[in-house]
């Protein structure tokens, strides 16, 4: 969520102007001779980590508002600083100018976030009902956003999300997992060729099956049904063959037999 | 684009055995192939003596527009099926292509 990258940001932006500028500054003010042990020991602990979680970044917009870094509260944040700490475009529109303006930002944001479910945790879009190699069961169009840094990031959750329904399929020779993920490219490289790009920012966007107009291809009689009850089992199956493959596999099934 | 996907079938049992593939009926490749996934043009149906295999080739169309064409490539049934009575490659590549949330 934009939110959530705007609070590591200004995470990272608060650090880093304390790490570039923050120890000469503190020594040209008066009557802080005290605070300079500790205000090492922050930078020490701060200053060499990626905040990535908001218990950290509450900590850090504390120490600015009234804490060990509260003397730099009037400090103005460099124009630069935004693209350096890769700022999202919610924040570029609207950076805080001052030290103790981000530290404030960061806490709004995190009482936002607090309120605000993460999608990331909504309910898989997609499940197989119970019993579905035995009957008819229409899959539902369902759609969810997840919060992901970038593509791969997005695939690895999609994979994670979509191996724990298919996961008992392999046993009986039968996928899943490979086609749903290829489709979610497709459905990408569409929106990229649309303009409409996805990134961080936005999220990316999740389908269940239904969404690519697939069903269930059970029945009685089907290969699916039949391979799940064991009443047949696969040998090779292969994606692209030349005419003549069943003649081949035909003949090389007598010469084995033989 | 009508690509062929070549199946082989065992049936171990005494018995003899129907099976059916309905149309659309998908099969996949692995994403790190690069290729596209497939879908049966038509439905099959598949008498299968017992204690016997066949072998037998199944015409396909392809799934996924922005991806190269299977040549060769050992594959998987799925689950699913394109949900159509009649499979139109365009069409396919199209909807695959625009997922769509809602049934409006």
């Amino acid at each position: 969520m934009s939110g959530q990258n705007e609070v590591w940001s200004l995470c990272r932006a608060i650090i880093r102007w304390h790490v570039t500028y923050g120890l000469q500054a503190c020594e040209r003010h008066e009557g802080l001779g005290d605070l300079l042990p500790a205000y090492r020991r922050f930078l020490q602990q701060y200053g060499a980590i990626s905040v990535q979680n908001e218990r950290a970044a509450a900590a850090i917009a504390r120490e600015q508002i009234d804490g060990v870094l509260a003397w730099s509260g009037r400090e103005v944040l460099p124009d630069s600083t935004w693209r350096e700490v890769d700022a999202p475009s919610s924040l570029l529109q609207n950076p805080p100018d001052t030290l103790i303006a981000a530290a404030t930002r960061i806490l709004v944001l995190l009482e936002q976030l607090a309120k605000t479910p993460p999608v990331d945790d909504a309910p898989r879009v997609f499940e197989l009902p119970e019993g579905w190699w035995q009957r008819q069961v229409p899959l539902m169009r369902h759609m969810k956003r997840i919060q992901s840094v970038c593509w791969d990031e997005t695939e690895t959750k999609l994979r994670n999300d979509f191996q724990q329904v298919v996961a008992g399929l392999e046993q009986h020779g039968l996928g899943g997992l490979e086609v749903l993920v290829a489709a979610h490219k497709s459905a990408r490289h569409s929106r990229q060729d649309r303009g409409k790009e996805e990134d961080s920012q936005t999220g990316f966007y999740v389908y269940s099956p239904a969404c690519f107009n697939f069903q269930l291809a059970t029945g009685e009689r089907t290969l699916v049904s039949r391979l799940v009850r064991g009443e047949v089992h696969l040998g090779r199956v292969v994606v692209g063959v030349s005419q003549g493959w069943a003649i081949e596999q035909h003949d090389r099934g007598r010469r084995d037999d033989h | 684009m009508t690509i062929e996907v070549g199946i082989e079938i065992v049936n171990d049992r005494d018995i003899e055995v129907v099976v059916e593939l309905p149309i659309g009926s998908i099969f996949e490749v692995s994403v790190a192939s690069g290729a596209q996934n497939v879908a049966t043009s038509q439905p099959y149906v598949f008498t299968i003596p017992p204690k016997s295999r066949l072998h037998t080739p199944v015409r396909c169309v392809c799934l996924n527009q922005d991806r190269s064409i299977p040549y060769n490539l050992t594959g998987r049934p799925t689950p699913f099926r394109y949900d159509s009575e009649a499979i139109d490659q365009s069409e396919v590549w199209a909807t695959v292509g625009n997922p769509r949330a809602s049934d409006w």
